[in-house]
């Protein structure tokens, strides 16, 4: 029953190579479904491209309903994994900042080293960024951030029973939502596209 | 304008919805409950259970009861309620009366020889967000000034309430001692004090760490 | 690749992430583990001492020996492999059409400089905090989803003219 390394049911060496070959199909889906495109990437907050949000949707709904029935069918345990814990405060202001990188960028982390690795000059531009971010943020780590980090502390918390919902219900009404979301961001897209030229429409690979 | 592919996937992931319908929630974290909230749940005086209403379900041998005596085990063995099962204060909190404590089917109450450390253990297990715990109000103390040695009230202050609380108190001393108070004329046998039920939850497998 | 059957992909990548090794994909713990393991190779004692980095290397450890690394490095072979198969690797610089090059590159880099911020501050970026988060519903995947995506439509909005071409007066 998994998790498997962290039961020690797994050899350290092979639980690196299961991670670098899960890497390769991160790598690959993210090339293949146009994630190395930054225009593709902007795409999910103006509209004109909705691939990002079909994929990235669909990924996130098929591990948790996959983990969640892997659970109850004793293939998993979900609380034996390394499970993140909630820190509400900094996670809300660091994900405002991120999201500000993400406009002013037009990469995430792990797109832009899949186009840095397709020599894709912005993503590799990106990626320097990244790192000196994170130099930056460990050097001044203990008079500026170790507080804020450690703020908001929730513990593990499991979202629906924090509603009080029940999860499958949440799990269900999540679906809902992304498939109509899917719909109404392809009619934006056909909204746009009709705006677009042919050279967009190329780049884009619409 | 929908591809065959998309349409698989998505009719995949609604049937995998449907299907998790019916399964529960996967629930074994609790929340760390903040200080506020604790010191707000704990001034509200909903989580004691009064002596009469616990000899009440006793008598009525309610399965849903479930008593916890929270002091010493030799404190235990010299005098508990009847069907009360030993948690010391101490160790309240291990993984061994999680599944016992932390459920809503039975009515937990925990009691000691005042409030105090039934108090100090409500507030160790609330603070992990443990619900629907009560507290005996007044202990032991209580239950022998209410059930086992219940007074008449004063002439002067009789109304029909605390008239009729007196004579329940009476019955139920009748009932847990046996001794049958002057001046009533009914015989039922005494019988032994009934003892909830605990059906323990399967421990779960807990891999290799003990 | 369909835009569905990918995301169909990266979810079963993610089941068996958090199955073999109890953890979901990441990206940014990654840079920062190697970023650790740079430090630790320069200056051992400092980061020993560091706060921020002495978790990571505690007895002895080496903080680039990861998980999240070698899966880095597989997610480069895979982009690459994708990139020779689709006929999409060469060099070249994503932008909107009226931006400059060399205005891209400077906004690509101080983009990621606000990530290397952002995701140490908020325990992760778009797949260690949100999609493997929101694969185990915590409340941490819901939280990243709601902020990166709530203030990323509002920069999104106030600086549409870095995406979208300028509307001619």
């Amino acid at each position: 029953m998994g998790p498997l390394y962290p039961q020690e049911l797994l050899k350290p060496e092979y639980n690196l190579l299961i991670g670098f070959l899960i890497g390769i199909g991160f790598g690959f889906v993210l090339e293949a479904t146009g994630f190395t495109n930054t225009r593709k990437l902007a795409g999910v907050f103006y509209g004109y491209d909705a691939t990002v949000i079909k994929t990235f949707f669909t990924a996130a709904l098929t591990a948790l309903v996959g983990l969640f029935l892997m659970h109850h069918w004793g293939w998993i345990d979900i609380y034996k994994t390394f499970y993140p814990s909630t820190f509400w405060i900094p996670t809300l202001i660091g994900g405002a900042i991120m999201g500000l990188g993400f406009v002013v960028g037009g990469f995430c982390p792990g797109t832009s080293l899949s186009a840095a690795s397709t020599g894709k000059l912005d993503g590799l531009a990106f990626l320097a960024g990244v790192l000196i971010g994170i130099y930056g943020f460990i050097f001044t780590y203990p008079f500026w951030w170790a507080g804020l980090r450690a703020s908001g502390k929730l513990g593990k918390v499991n979202f629906p029973q924090w509603l009080g919902i029940r999860e499958s219900i949440f799990i269900f009404l999540f679906i809902v939502v992304a498939v109509i979301s899917f719909v109404l961001y392809q009619k934006w897209q056909d909204h746009w596209k009709a705006k677009m030229t042919k050279d967009d429409l190329d780049e884009l690979g619409l | 304008m929908m591809k065959k592919t998309d349409k698989i996937i998505i009719a995949l992931l609604v049937f995998g919805g449907i299907i998790s319908l019916f399964y529960p929630d996967t629930h074994p974290f609790r929340r760390v409950v903040s200080q506020k909230e604790l010191a707000y749940d704990a001034a509200l005086p909903s989580h004691y259970i009064s002596t009469d209403r616990v000899a009440r379900m006793l008598m009525e041998a309610d399965p849903s009861l479930l008593l916890v005596d929270v002091r010493k085990p030799g404190e235990y063995k010299n005098f508990t309620l009847p069907g009360a099962m030993n948690i010391p204060v101490d160790s309240i909190l291990s993984d061994k009366h999680a599944d016992m404590l932390d459920q809503d089917v039975y009515t937990v109450v925990l009691f000691s020889n005042g409030s105090r450390l039934a108090d100090q253990a409500w507030l160790i297990l609330h603070s992990y967000d443990y619900h629907g715990l009560k507290v005996l109000k007044g202990g032991l103390n209580a239950w022998y000034r209410n059930i086992l040695h219940p007074q008449k009230p004063d002439a002067t202050e009789i109304t029909s309430e605390a008239y009729k609380r007196y004579l329940f108190r009476k019955g139920a001393m009748y009932f847990f001692t046996g001794i049958r108070p002057a001046g009533t004329s009914a015989s039922p046998k005494p019988a032994a004090a009934p003892k909830p039920v605990v059906k323990r939850k399967k421990k779960e497998v807990t891999g290799g760490c003990g | 690749m369909n835009p569905y059957l990918g995301g169909f992909i990266l979810g079963l990548l993610i089941i068996a992430a958090y199955y073999f090794a109890g953890e979901g994909l990441g990206s940014s713990g990654g840079f920062r583990d190697m970023a650790m393991g740079s430090i630790q190779a320069v200056a051992p004692e400092f980061a020993a001492k560091h706060p921020y980095i002495a978790p990571h290397v505690a007895d002895g450890h080496s903080a680039t020996h990861t998980w999240l690394v070698y899966e880095l490095l597989g997610v480069i072979f895979g982009a690459i492999l994708s990139a020779v198969l689709y006929g999409r690797l060469r060099w070249s610089v994503g932008k909107a059409p009226h931006l400059t090059k060399r205005r891209r590159l400077y906004l690509a880099l101080l983009g990621g400089i606000l990530w290397g911020v952002g995701t140490q501050l908020g325990r992760g970026c778009t797949s260690g905090l949100v999609l493997s988060g929101l694969a185990v519903d915590s409340m941490s995947g819901y939280l990243g989803l709601a902020a990166i995506f709530g203030s990323g439509y509002i920069f999104a909005f106030l600086l549409r003219n870095l995406w979208l071409k300028p509307k001619n007066k």
